[in-house]
């Protein structure tokens, strides 16, 4: 038989029997649109989570905590964790897994910041959460208009801004011409500040045109001095000026960013005796192995810090796969429910498939027309379903922008619709359908032309 | 053209057919009479390659009848013979044109092909004028002309009817006794299996089934 025949003789059935052929599609169509439906959500939610909320393929070496905890670490007499140490990071850093290493350390003394006038039309005044992080890890970002490098300006003696270069200010604590700090955000912190802080205090929120005019603006940190309680540091306060730079997802997540130098200097005036390192961001090669790095982490005495990325990915593929469950019962139903329709037709039609075979329908011929009318339901069912599934996806966005409120991260869409996601939808669809319709082919193919135009 | 050597068969332990034995030349119009029951049509299936569970031996136009696949007997249904029944066996929701056309789309044959085929068919059995009705609107008498349209469509040598007048009354009847004569006439050769005086008056020979038997 030529497919064409086949194709002229399904559509002859199917548009005989229109009401059952509609109801099959619906029954399939209903599971198809639940499991496109979830899947699509979860593969968008994954894209949000792993993607922007957690940066992936990077581990972050942090001193052990667990060698300070328990009473081996007290009886031993174990001061404290084992700091991070400069050489350390180069043994890290120059292991083949790894594709490159930032250094980091966080700022471990007090210190405030305020500013911002010009841009938010108030000035804003906060604690001040600092980290250095190694220039190189902004290496790829464009940033400006300053650099992100480490000691900057030409330390001139002065008393005066007037007397330093055009750019630079001159600190009274030192007496010499300085260019602000550099400074980077995170994109998180941008989202934290849209999501809550903005919407509360209707606040302008940091949308691409802000971003632009963030950058090159200064503000004034004071370090060694809190708002909160009184400075408790025995050095005398300074003030330093800092410029954002730029936007990075390299910079530290909670943290105002800026070179390592600085920090590493701050720390040793205002904090001497705080460890020079506070963590190594270690980017893995791609296809490198993630568990031999790990394991000569653990070995030289460190940890890797939890960022949440795997708890995260573990939650949503566990939801995913209770409602995919949910979904795939739904559809096991409709191929049930597809086989009885099947079985009902044959036999209403056994007759006139032992006309068809009087006339030369071989049993293959019979069997191939009932999984051909199977798979043309899957086929219908499955695009209703994916196109429902869509439209449902399209609805949910639509009322989440307009009546949800902001909150960090909150995405244009909560959904993913790929290409292997319709293709495995459509095949799940079809697939389930010509499996209902499985039994009932064969039944029918196995039928003695005898005994079909006899009964 | 049909060879039948002791050929039994059984349902259930219930003997049907009990060693018949025959031979129709090329040519003939052949007329089986025989009591409700006799097995008549039993044998026609046989003959026809609709039913394989017979013990014996039945060659038609050279084919061992046992000895062919299920897709080989399909060809030679498709091909070789013509079947019509009694209760015409049309398929109520085809147009005559798509019921005769039917047979052609389990044959490997274009498009056009099928359609000029269709049409040729209809017209040799007088009905070209009724291929866009549906079974429900065609007359008896109509309907088992589209019957035997659809059975002439790959002009087959041999026709297999069982009981074609049965369902019809004697003026229509008589018609297809006539079409049947003129279709042998052309070289075609017919079994026919009858209850009536009138077709047997035509046949060339005429053989009766008694109790599975053939009686001379
Ligand atoms: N599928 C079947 N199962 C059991 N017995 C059957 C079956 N088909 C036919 N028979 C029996 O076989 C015998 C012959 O049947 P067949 O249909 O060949 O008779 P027939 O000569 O064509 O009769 P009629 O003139 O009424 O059409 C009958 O006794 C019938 O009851
Ligand atoms: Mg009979």
């Amino acid at each position: 038989m030529r497919s064409r025949a086949l194709v002229a003789l399904v559509r002859q059935n199917l548009s005989r029997s229109r009401r059952s052929f509609a109801l099959s599609v619906f029954g399939i169509s209903v599971g198809i649109a639940s499991l496109a439906f979830f899947l699509a959500l979860s593969a968008g939610v994954r894209q949000v989570v792993l993607g922007k909320v957690f940066p992936i393929g990077q581990l972050e070496v942090v001193p052990s905590r667990s060698s300070v905890e328990g009473p081996i670490g007290l009886f031993s007499g174990f001061s404290g964790p084992k700091p991070l140490t400069e050489e350390a990071a180069r043994t890290l850093s120059s292991r083949p897994e790894v594709k490159a290493a930032f250094r980091r350390v966080k700022m471990a003394f007090p210190a405030r910041a305020w500013g911002g006038q010009e841009i938010l039309g108030k000035n804003f005044y906060t604690e001040l959460v600092a980290e250095g992080v190694d220039p190189a890890a902004m290496a790829d970002e464009s940033l400006g208009p300053e650099a992100f490098a480490d000691n900057l300006g030409s330390h001139n003696r002065c008393n005066a801004d007037a007397e330093c270069a055009s750019g630079e200010y001159c600190p009274w604590d030192t007496h010499a011409c300085e260019r602000p700090v550099p400074a980077v955000i995170s994109p998180f912190i941008v989202e934290l500040y849209n999501g809550t802080l903005a919407t509360q205090t209707g606040l302008p929120k940091i949308g691409k045109f802000l971003a632009g005019r963030l950058r090159g603006i200064v503000f004034n940190i004071e370090l060694g001095r809190s708002f909160i309680g009184a400075s408790k540091s025995s050095v005398e306060p300074h003030q330093r000026k800092v410029m954002l730079v730029g936007i990075s997802p390299h910079a530290a997540q909670l943290a105002l960013t800026v070179p390592l130098g600085y920090v590493q200097a701050w720390n040793r005036q205002y904090a001497p005796g705080s460890p020079p390192l506070s963590s190594l961001v270690l980017e893995v090669k791609e296809g490198a192995s993630v568990t031999s790095l790990t394991a000569a982490v653990r070995g030289m005495g460190y940890d890797i810090a939890d960022s949440g990325a795997e708890r995260a990915g573990l939650a949503i593929t566990l939801v995913t796969l209770l409602f995919a469950l949910v979904s795939f019962a739904m559809v096991s139903i409709a191929a049930i429910n597809i086989a009885h329709s099947f079985f009902r037709t044959v036999a209403e039609r056994r007759r006139e498939l032992g006309v068809m075979r009087s006339i030369g329908a071989s049993s293959s011929d019979v069997r191939r027309l009932v999984l051909a009318e199977a798979a043309v339901i899957g086929l219908c069912g499955g695009v209703i379903g994916l196109v429902t599934a869509r439209l449902f996806a399209f609805v949910i966005d639509a009322a989440s922008r307009r009546w949800v409120p902001d909150f960090p991260f909150k995405p244009d869409t909560y959904f993913s619709f790929g290409w292997t996601l319709l293709a495995l939808a459509l095949g799940c669809s079809i697939l389930a359908c010509m499996l209902g319709a499985f039994w009932p082919a064969r039944a029918a193919a196995r039928l003695e032309p005898t005994e079909a135009l006899t009964s | 053209m049909i060879r039948l050597e002791s050929v039994e068969k059984r349902y259930d332990s219930q003997p049907v057919l009990r060693g018949v034995s025959l031979s129709v030349e090329a040519g003939e119009l052949l007329s089986l009479v025989g009591r409700s029951g006799s097995g008549k049509s039993t044998l026609l299936h046989i003959m026809g390659g609709l039913d394989r569970r017979y013990a014996g031996k039945a060659s038609v136009l050279g084919h061992d009848l046992h000895a062919l696949e299920d897709a080989a007997l399909a060809r030679f249904r498709n091909r070789e013979v013509g079947f019509i029944f009694q209760s015409f066996n049309l398929l109520d929701h085809l147009t005559a044109r798509e019921n005769v056309a039917l047979p052609s789309y389990f044959a490997d044959a274009a498009a056009a092909d099928v359609a000029r085929r269709a049409a040729e068919a209809l017209d040799r059995v007088g009905i070209g004028d009724k291929a866009d009705a549906r079974p429900s609107a065609l007359s008896g008498g109509q309907k088992q002309r589209v019957a035997i349209a659809r059975a002439l469509v790959h002009q087959p040598k041999l026709l297999l009817c069982d009981e074609p007048t049965g369902n019809l009354d004697s003026d229509t009847g008589q018609q297809i006794i006539e079409l049947f004569r003129t279709l042998n006439k052309d070289g075609l050769t017919l079994v026919i299996v009858t209850h009536e005086e009138r077709v047997s008056s035509v046949a060339s020979r005429v053989l009766r089934l008694v109790d599975g038997r053939l009686a001379s």
